[in-house]
């Protein structure tokens, strides 16, 4: 299995509509006209994303979040979600710049 | 008056033309008027009509019987899904498959409705609707309701209009499972007994009275959603679902993917966050008919 960079960064997809129903987000995709439930910890990630980051910034903040929980296990369950939002283009990749 | 044989054969393979005036559509059958006559018991302010063997209306579908069961034809109207593959057998099938179909051709029609998989009954001016969970009662519990002063909207689709996303009754007969348990009680069975409508060894339908099920296009809001869950043992419990749950079924049941999903997902969440959100467990349909009255009861009388 190819080892995931995490210094990859990420952006919410354009023309994505978020709305929040008991502390959890629905999106729905125009694009693509799908409609997806994101659970409390794909909710949050969504909220990070506000303005772009990397798996490893998101991991950091989490872990700031919950200081118990080992960052192995945040560190693969933000990957799955961040793997989950890319696969339905509800996030890109951003492309890195080339240094001049 | 005794027929020849040739005369009983010409007699079945005569072409029946039926308008259903509500929609504008036209159905032919030949050689299965019993599938008309079917068609029309299960029908509820459809505006049912067989027109003239004269006419020349041209029908969205001809059904006609054959030695291997039934044939379709339509050139632009959808074909019942599983004709193909399990060609019906018999009428109450054949009956069954148009049924399914009319869906389908409704959304054709109105693109803007939202449809979701359940069962609706109204009490009052509100809707209580049923989101589908598989195997859990929905068309015996809409029944039972109907039973107990209930106007049946539907037992298995529930188209939301797109102005005030008020539930629309579909004016279709409610199919039960057979045989029907005799755990359901003697007066439901009697209640069922009464009303029997098309029915092979495996389906039935109920024949509702005017009083009992909604004409086709009658609209109500929808004031509450329930979430059925059946259990072994134990008197019938009503227990608050939080609106994100309640939101994710209903998404779930909604198969109208014409609607876009911002407008979709918009609508579902104005009708959740109006609507009272509940799970009912129960092991007893007359409890779980009786719990879900006495709720709806209160929460009208609380409104006012």
């Amino acid at each position: 299995m190819p080892k995931r960079n995490t210094n990859q960064r990420f952006r919410r997809s354009g023309g994505i509509q978020a709305r929040t129903v008991g502390g959890e987000i629905f999106l729905a995709a125009p694009k693509v006209k799908t409609i997806h439930h994101l659970d409390r910890m794909a909710s949050a990630t969504w909220r990070a994303l506000a303005k772009p980051k990397s798996a490893e910034e998101i991991i950091e903040l989490f872990q700031a979040a919950f200081p118990g929980t080992p960052r192995r296990k945040i560190a693969k369950d933000v990957g799955n979600i961040l793997a989950f939002l890319a696969e339905r283009k509800l996030i890109v990749r951003m492309k890195r710049r080339r240094p001049n | 008056m005794r027929m020849t044989g040739a005369a009983l054969r010409r007699a079945d393979n005569r072409r029946v033309l039926i308008s259903l005036d509500a929609l504008g559509w036209t159905l032919a059958f030949t050689g299965c008027q019993d599938v008309a006559d079917g068609l029309e018991t299960i029908l509820n302010g459809w505006k049912f009509r067989r027109l003239p063997p004269s006419s020349n209306a041209r029908p969205c579908a001809h059904v006609t019987k054959i030695s291997a069961g039934y044939r379709w034809r339509s050139a632009h109207f959808s074909k019942p899904s599983l004709w193909d593959k399990h060609p019906p057998t018999s009428a109450m099938s054949a009956i069954n498959d148009i049924h399914d179909v009319f869906f389908d051709w409704f959304l054709k029609k109105r693109r803007n409705y939202l449809c979701l998989h359940g069962a609706a009954v109204r009490f009052g001016d509100g809707l209580i609707c049923f989101p589908s969970t598989h195997h859990a009662g929905k068309s015996t519990l809409g029944v039972k309701l109907a039973s107990m002063g209930g106007m049946l909207y539907c037992d298995d689709v529930l188209p939301i209009e797109p102005r005030h996303n008020h539930g629309m009754a579909m004016g279709i007969a409610p199919l039960l499972r057979k045989p029907l348990s005799p755990g359901l009680g003697s007066p439901f069975i009697r209640f069922v007994s009464k009303r029997l409508g098309p029915s092979d060894r495996r389906w039935l339908y109920v024949k509702l009275k005017q009083t009992e099920i909604a004409p086709f296009a009658e609209l109500a809001p929808i004031k509450m959603l329930v979430l059925l869950q059946r259990k072994k043992r134990g008197g019938a419990k009503l227990r608050p679902v939080p609106k994100n749950e309640m939101l994710k079924e209903i998404l779930l049941q909604n198969f109208a993917h014409q609607v876009p999903p911002v407008a979709t997902l918009d609508r579902l969440m104005r009708i959740t966050k109006r609507a009272d959100c509940y799970r009912l467990h129960y092991s007893r349909l007359t409890d779980a008919a009786r719990t879900i009255k006495a709720a709806f009861r209160k929460r009208s009388f609380g409104a006012r």
